[in-house]
C-alpha cells in the first residue's frame, strides 16, 4: 500500500473544495429549512464530473483511479454544507451506477450509463423493506416471470432518493429459492407501469436529500431490464455495500476535516476566565481525540479502497471502515458542537446540522450492530 | 476428493452452530435451503476459498448453483482451476 498523493490527486482535492464553495453553497440554509433537493446542484456536481468519477471514459465518466475519486469526495464533504446533496449523489454512484457497469449486459450499460454519468438521470436502490431492514434477504417483494416480463409486488422503505428517481435497482425474490439465494435485481425506470413512489419522508437530517417509499403493484418490467442472472441479487447488494462502505464515507472524513478546522480557530478565539479555551485541557482533549479519529479514519478509509481497487475482496475492511468512520463522524461532532457552546447547539453554525446528518450513517449501509457483527463473525464468533 | 474434504471440514467448524447438524453432513446436502449457507455465510466461505485454493472469484459467479452443496463448491472450483 502507497498512500503518497500524486500533485494531480491533491488538485483534484483543491478542485472540488472550490467547485463545492462556489457553486453549491448558495441557499444552503434555506433548502436544509424546507428539506428542498438541490437539482441545479445536481447538475452542477455532473458537469463538474462527480456523477462520473470512477466511470469508464467510454460512457461520459472521467476514469479516475480510486484514491482520487475519494479525494474528490472528501473536498466535496469539506467545502459543501449540503450534505444532503452528497448523499444523493452518493448513493446515485455506489448503488446504481456502479452495479450496472459491473454486472449489466452491453445494452443496460449503454442505454443507461451516459444519462446517470451526465446528470439527465437520478438512481438509487431500494433494497429494505417495511418489515425488513437489517435482515434484508428476508424481503418478501416478489417477481414473478411471465413471458417476457417479470411482474413485481411489493413495498420498499426509506428509499434514498426515490421521490426524485428517474431508475431504481429493485431487489425482489425470485423463483422459490430461500434467502439470499432467491433474489434478483431489476432496473425499473419510473414511468413502468405500476411503479409509484411516496412523499418524502421527513428524516431527522440529511433534509436536503429526498427519501420515500415505493410501491410495486404488478409493476411490468422487461426481462432485459435484469441485471446479473437470477439468484445474482446477493452478489449485487454485497458488492454494492462493499464498494458503498469503502467509498461513501470519503464526505464524512472531508467534514471531519472542516469541523477540526473550526475547533482549532476557535478555541484559540473564544476566552473564558481570561484565557482562549484552547488553554484548557479539557478542551483540547477534545481537539486531540477529534483528530486521531480523523487520522484512523482516513487510514483505514485509503486500505479498504485500495482493497477494491485491487479487486479484492474486503468484507471485514469495508465493515470497520464504515463503522469506524460514521461512528467517529457523530462523536466528532458532539465534541465539535459542545466546543462552541450554546453558539455550536445553534442552528446559525452547521455543527447541530453535521450532528444530525451524522447520525444517519450509522443506520444506512448497514448499521453499526450489523458491521460489528460481521467483523465478529470473520473471527469465528 | 482432499479438497472435497476441506471444504467440508470449514463448513463444519466455520459455518455451523449446531454440533448435531455438523457431525451428520453429507456433500448433497442443500447448504443455502437449511440455511448453513447465509449472507454473512457466504462471505466467510469465499474468503475461505480464495486463500486455501488461490483462485479469484468474481462476483457474477456468486449465484446459488454454484454454491447449493458441498459437491457443487468442488466442481465450481474444479472448473475455475481448469480455467486458471
Ligand atoms: C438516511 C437513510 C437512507 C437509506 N437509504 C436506503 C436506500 O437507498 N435503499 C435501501 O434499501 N435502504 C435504505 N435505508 C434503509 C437502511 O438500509 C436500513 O434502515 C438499515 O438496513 C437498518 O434497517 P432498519 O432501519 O429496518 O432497522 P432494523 O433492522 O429493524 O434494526 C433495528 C435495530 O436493531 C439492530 N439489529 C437488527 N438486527 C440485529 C442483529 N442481528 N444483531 C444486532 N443488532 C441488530 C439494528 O442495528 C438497529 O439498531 C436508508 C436508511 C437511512 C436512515
Amino acid at each position: 500500500m502507497d498512500f503518497s498523493l500524486t500533485d494531480d490527486q491533491i488538485n483534484f482535492k483543491k478542485m472540488a473544495i472550490e467547485f463545492a464553495r462556489r457553486e453549491l453553497n448558495n441557499d444552503v440554509k434555506e433548502r436544509e429549512k424546507n428539506s428542498e433537493f438541490n437539482m441545479d446542484g445536481w447538475k452542477r456536481c455532473a458537469g463538474f464530473g462527480v456523477q462520473g468519477l470512477s466511470m469508464p471514459e467510454k460512457y461520459g465518466g472521467l476514469g479516475l483511479d480510486i484514491l482520487t475519486c475519494i479525494l474528490t469526495m472528501e473536498g466535496l464533504g469539506y467545502a459543501c454544507r449540503d450534505s444532503g446533496l452528497l448523499f444523493a449523489v452518493n448513493s446515485h454512484i455506489w448503488t446504481c451506477e456502479s452495479p450496472i457497469l459491473k454486472f449489466g449486459t452491453d445494452e443496460q450499460k449503454e442505454k443507461y450509463l451516459p444519462a446517470l454519468i451526465n446528470g439527465a438521470l437520478v438512481g438509487g436502490h431500494a433494497m429494505t423493506e417495511p418489515d425488513y431492514g437489517s435482515d434484508a434477504y428476508g424481503i418478501k417483494c416478489k417477481a414473478e416471470k411471465k413471458g417476457n416480463k417479470y411482474i413485481l409486488n411489493g413495498t420498499k422503505m426509506f428509499i434514498t432518493n426515490a421521490p426524485i428517481a428517474d431508475i431504481l435497482l429493485i431487489f425482489a425474490v425470485t423463483g422459490d429459492k430461500k434467502g439470499f439465494a432467491g433474489i434478483s435485481v431489476f432496473i425499473v425506470e419510473k414511468n413502468f407501469h405500476g411503479f409509484s413512489v411516496g412523499k418524502p419522508l421527513d428524516m431527522m437530517g440529511l433534509k436536503t436529500c429526498p427519501i420515500g417509499e415505493v410501491i410495486l403493484e404488478d409493476c411490468e418490467v422487461p426481462e432485459k431490464n435484469k441485471l446479473g442472472k437470477e439468484g445474482a441479487g446477493s452478489a449485487i447488494f454485497n458488492s454494492e455495500m462493499e464498494w458503498e462502505r469503502s467509498c461513501l464515507f470519503a464526505t464524512h472524513l472531508g467534514a471531519m476535516e472542516k469541523e477540526l478546522e473550526e475547533c482549532v480557530s476557535y478555541a484559540k478565539v473564544r476566552h473564558q476566565f481570561g484565557k482562549p479555551i484552547g488553554k484548557y485541557q479539557s478542551i483540547s482533549n477534545k481537539i486531540a481525540e477529534m483528530r486521531v479519529r480523523i487520522e484512523l479514519s482516513r487510514l483505514i478509509l485509503y486500505k479498504a479502497a485500495w482493497m477494491k481497487a485491487q479487486g479484492k475482496r474486503a468484507p471485514i475492511e469495508s465493515a470497520i471502515s464504515k463503522l469506524f468512520i460514521s461512528e467517529s463522524y457523530v462523536e466528532n461532532s458532539l465534541e465539535a458542537l459542545q466546543i462552541h457552546g450554546a453558539y455550536g447547539y445553534s442552528t446559525e453554525l452547521d455543527f447541530e446540522r453535521h450532528l444530525r446528518d451524522s447520525i444517519a450513517g450509522k443506520i444506512y449501509s448497514g448499521t453499526s450492530e450489523i458491521q460489528k457483527n460481521i467483523i465478529a463473525s470473520f473471527l469465528g464468533l | 476428493m482432499e479438497d472435497n474434504k476441506a471444504i467440508k471440514e470449514f463448513i463444519q467448524s466455520e459455518l455451523i452452530k449446531d454440533k448435531s447438524i455438523s457431525a451428520n453432513l453429507k456433500v448433497t446436502d442443500n447448504l443455502i435451503e437449511t440455511g448453513i449457507i447465509d449472507s454473512l455465510g457466504i462471505q466467510k466461505l469465499l474468503a475461505y476459498l480464495e486463500t486455501t485454493f488461490s483462485v479469484q472469484i468474481a462476483d457474477d459467479e456468486l449465484i446459488p448453483d454454484n454454491f447449493q452443496t458441498i459437491e457443487a463448491i468442488f466442481l465450481f472450483l474444479k472448473g475455475k482451476k481448469r480455467e486458471g
